[in-house]
């Protein structure tokens, strides 16, 4: 038996008592260890910058965006990036739920969520998030040894930073019809010995962070005749490769947090598929499975709210305030006990796997209140400031104008990592279990 | 932490939901609306038996020492098939204040008494039916040797007309402090008229005129039923919360079958983007009800502080409870609104169980207070 099963084995023993919204002893104590470890590993000199706007990653933190950091003209914030990553990767704690023998720590849901409240709570940046919390699992789920070798230590230890290539421009909501191409053909001289290739032709869209990455996970079509979802494979690709183009894509914010990606006769060796040719969708659908309960999105929300509402009671707060207060007093509480049944869900979620009951729809559900939560608590803080909260500039605005710009971030969170439309047929169809359409 | 129940609190889940089912036909809501006692007195003493009413109880009277956690179990599956009961009106908002704040001499006559089948209830009658407020619409006046005599109206008690005793919430004088008061069924001065109300569960005009009431029936102190109030009020808000969320639960589970049986347009409707959007909300809806209630559940089972999180869950519930049902209707179509259609007991109970202990808006006003806004 190894490790991590020896820890999902002790913490199962702890569970006597159910419902039990206390943590245990070990839990408690694992909170004290991350709280310790982030107030004497994180560098002060790594500090939010308070221009930044807010990366698209709901588990992000606010002024960090560590794949951009890690490479910033800045040498201080570079040096500070890569420090707060080798701390992290000492603990196995950038990719936490891999094993312990691929640079992870073998962690259950639980202490993972643990890990995650604790460092939104301090507002640390997350780091690797994609590599760690998107591919890593699915590597363990479907990749091979090589695979596995090749690529979780360096996800694990934040060297290398992944990008998802996934939608294009002509499929969006309907994934599965994407038309990205991988021809299979035989080596050629210039290619290591044996190795067979695919050559890659197409583009993608709306990569996040593409433009920092040093890896791509791609869906690729390798049966343009098969149906639409049975042609279709999970490639990894060096974002180095020749023929690869990226260019940032700018927001309606004015920050450049995706980029679209041109494939122009890109080889990639055979080796590099993750599952079998013509799986790859179900190896992606797969790892869209692996969604953790969303529980820093939730912490910095309700730290915002806090925020919120302390500079309200504030002489500053005070002077910004819109007069009529009965409408928003009531939208405050409201987003305050939204914001509870969220934590509560996302709690319920990693107990749950920790207990390894049968996933429910839970997570898609934390997913979807998190995006429509985030809209309208953006609604909610602007509409505090009355006419200020037209103040896009931070200086001389209520709360540094994080309303403001909140409210533009929060455009991008029901249409970012799927619309909450397909949120809702994941929901009814693979959790209700009702007819697919 | 596990949030996941043991094997006592699946088992007895699942005995209660399957005891329900089979008894839905001649107990449910439908089966006993125009019945006397507003629920079955057979299905009271099935449940008796099985000791629902002791469940909960302190062992040292007759009772099975279980989480007040359990009993929400219990609630939700009552709610889950709409059969009205007076186990929550009985155990959480009068047998367990009295257990915690009752004179040992109370506790033994009547906490036994309640493992044993009797029913209890709670008058709470605050002026102008504010929730909340201080007061008392009901006066208790000193007539001597500590007693009272007790004159006044309340409106809304539920189950009080097969009540054995209830939990009366009464003002002394003028003076605004509650004093709780144990009065038996059979005082002199006593009227019970039941009222036609929206929901399932039978409501009652209780008028006392006169009604003797001796010194040793003081629940707590004089003056110091507001602790006792508040106990109800806990336990009452957040085991309506769990008989909610069993309701919101049958009526997703409902409408999903629906959904999946009903054909237009040569498919099932459950197909169409539109009416699985809805479904969706619904299941959203739920899933967040039953986790905040059971944090508060928990909280209370616990003693611990319990004010934010009792008021979130009553708040979101009975708002999305009230909503589940809306969209439920959406989706069935016209047999929704007919008579012979359960849908329309869910719908009763939503609006009726919203309104009890505090609607949302009322939970939010507390919240926002809490919160120092």
């Amino acid at each position: 038996m190894n490790r991590e099963e020896n820890v999902n084995r002790e913490e199962a023993m702890d569970r006597e008592e159910a419902m039990d919204w206390e943590e245990t002893a070990q839990e408690r104590e694992f909170r004290q260890e991350v709280r310790a470890f982030v107030r004497d590993r994180f560098p002060a000199c790594y500090r939010p910058d308070p221009e930044a706007e807010h990366s698209l990653e709901p588990e992000d933190v606010w002024g960090y965006d560590w794949p951009a950091d890690r490479r910033s003209a800045d040498p201080e914030r570079r040096a500070a990036a890569r420090a707060w990553a080798a701390a992290l990767a000492e603990r196995g704690w950038i990719a936490p739920h891999l094993p312990v023998a691929y640079g992870g720590a073998g962690l259950s849901p639980m202490r993972e969520f643990i890990l995650r409240e604790e460092m939104m709570r301090a507002e640390v940046p997350t780091v690797n998030g994609i590599g760690a919390m998107l591919l890593g699992p699915t590597l363990v789920e479907y990749g091979n040894d090589e695979q596995r070798a090749a690529h979780l230590p360096g996800i694990a230890r934040g060297e290398t930073v992944w990008a998802q290539g996934f939608s294009e421009p002509d499929a969006g909501s309907d994934l599965a019809s994407l038309r990205t191409t991988a021809v299979r053909e035989p080596a050629e001289a210039s290619d290591a010995a044996d190795a067979e290739v695919y050559r890659v032709n197409g583009q993608k869209v709306w990569t996040s962070s593409a433009q920092h990455a040093d890896w791509l996970f791609v869906l690729v079509r390798t049966d343009p005749r098969a149906p639409k979802h049975k042609g279709i494979s999970f490639l990894l690709i060096d974002a180095t490769s020749p023929g690869i183009t990226i260019r940032p894509l700018r927001d309606m914010r004015g920050a450049d947090p995706f980029a679209e990606i041109h494939f122009d006769d890109v080889r990639v060796p055979v080796a590099n598929r993750v599952g079998e040719e013509n799986r790859g969708w179900y190896v992606a659908m797969a790892a869209l499975g692996f969604e953790r309960a969303g529980i820093g999105a939730t912490i910095k929300f309700e730290r915002v709210l806090e925020r919120l509402i302390t500079s309200l009671r504030s002489a500053q707060g005070q002077d910004f305030r819109r007069a009529d207060t009965a409408v928003l007093r009531h939208e405050i509480a409201q987003r305050h006990i939204e914001l509870r049944v969220q934590y509560a869900m996302a709690r319920l979620t990693a107990s749950r796997q920790t207990a390894g009951a049968v996933p429910g729809y839970e997570a898609s559900v934390s997913q979807l209140l998190g995006a429509e939560l985030h809209q309208r608590l953006a609604r909610t803080g602007a509409k505090a400031f009355g006419p200020y909260a037209q103040l896009w500039q931070r200086d001389g605005a209520p709360m540094d104008a994080a309303f403001a710009h909140m409210r533009f971030d929060a455009v991008a969170a029901t249409l970012l990592g799927g619309t909450t439309e397909i949120q809702r047929s994941v929901i009814a169809t693979r959790g209700l279990g009702l007819p697919r359409s | 932490m596990n949030l996941t129940s043991t094997e006592d609190q699946r088992h007895i889940q699942a005995a209660a939901a399957e005891l329900l089912a089979a008894r839905r036909m001649t107990a449910g809501a439908r089966a006993v609306r125009e019945e006397p006692e507003g629920h079955s007195p057979e299905l009271w003493k099935e449940m008796t038996a099985l000791g629902w009413p002791a469940l909960v109880l302190p062992e040292e009277h007759g009772g099975l020492g279980a989480g007040f956690t359990d009993l929400c179990l219990l609630c939700e599956e009552l709610g889950r098939h709409q059969i009205p009961s007076p186990l929550l009106a009985t155990v959480a908002c009068a047998a367990l204040p009295l257990a915690r704040h009752g004179s040992a001499q109370l506790c033994a006559q009547w906490l036994g008494a309640v493992a044993e089948g009797r029913t209890l209830t709670y008058v709470r009658a605050a002026p102008h039916g504010h929730w909340g407020t201080a007061g008392s619409t009901l006066t208790a006046t000193p007539s001597g040797r500590g007693g009272f005599r007790l004159d006044g109206t309340a409106l809304f008690v539920p189950y009080a007309g097969t009540a054995d005793a209830m939990l009366v919430m009464a003002q002394v004088g003028d003076r605004t402090e509650l004093t709780a008061l144990l009065v038996e069924a059979g005082t002199p001065g006593l009227h019970r008229h039941r009222l036609d109300v929206v929901g399932n569960t039978p409501e009652y005009r209780v008028a006392f005129t006169d009604a003797p009431v001796p010194a040793s029936r003081v629940v707590g102190t004089v003056g110091g039923g507001g602790a006792v109030a508040a106990t109800a009020a806990a336990l009452g808000t957040a085991a309506t919360c769990a008989e909610m969320v069993g309701g919101a639960q049958g009526v997703l589970d409902m409408t999903v079958a629906y959904a999946t049986t009903r054909e237009q347009f040569g498919r099932p409707i459950g197909s169409f983007q539109a009416v699985q959007q809805h479904c969706a909300d619904m299941a959203v809806d739920v899933l967040g009800a039953r986790v905040s209630t059971y944090e508060a559940a928990w909280r209370l089972t616990r003693d611990l502080p319990a004010e934010l999180a009792v008021s979130g869950a009553k708040a979101w519930v009975s708002e999305r409870y009230e909503r589940v049902c809306a969209l439920a209707h959406q989706v069935h179509g016209a047999i929704g609104f007919t008579a012979e259609h359960d849908l329309p007991f869910f719908t009763r109970h939503a609006t009726a169980a919203a309104l009890s202990f505090g609607d949302a808006d009322h939970h939010t006003g507390r919240v926002a207070e809490a919160l120092g806004l």
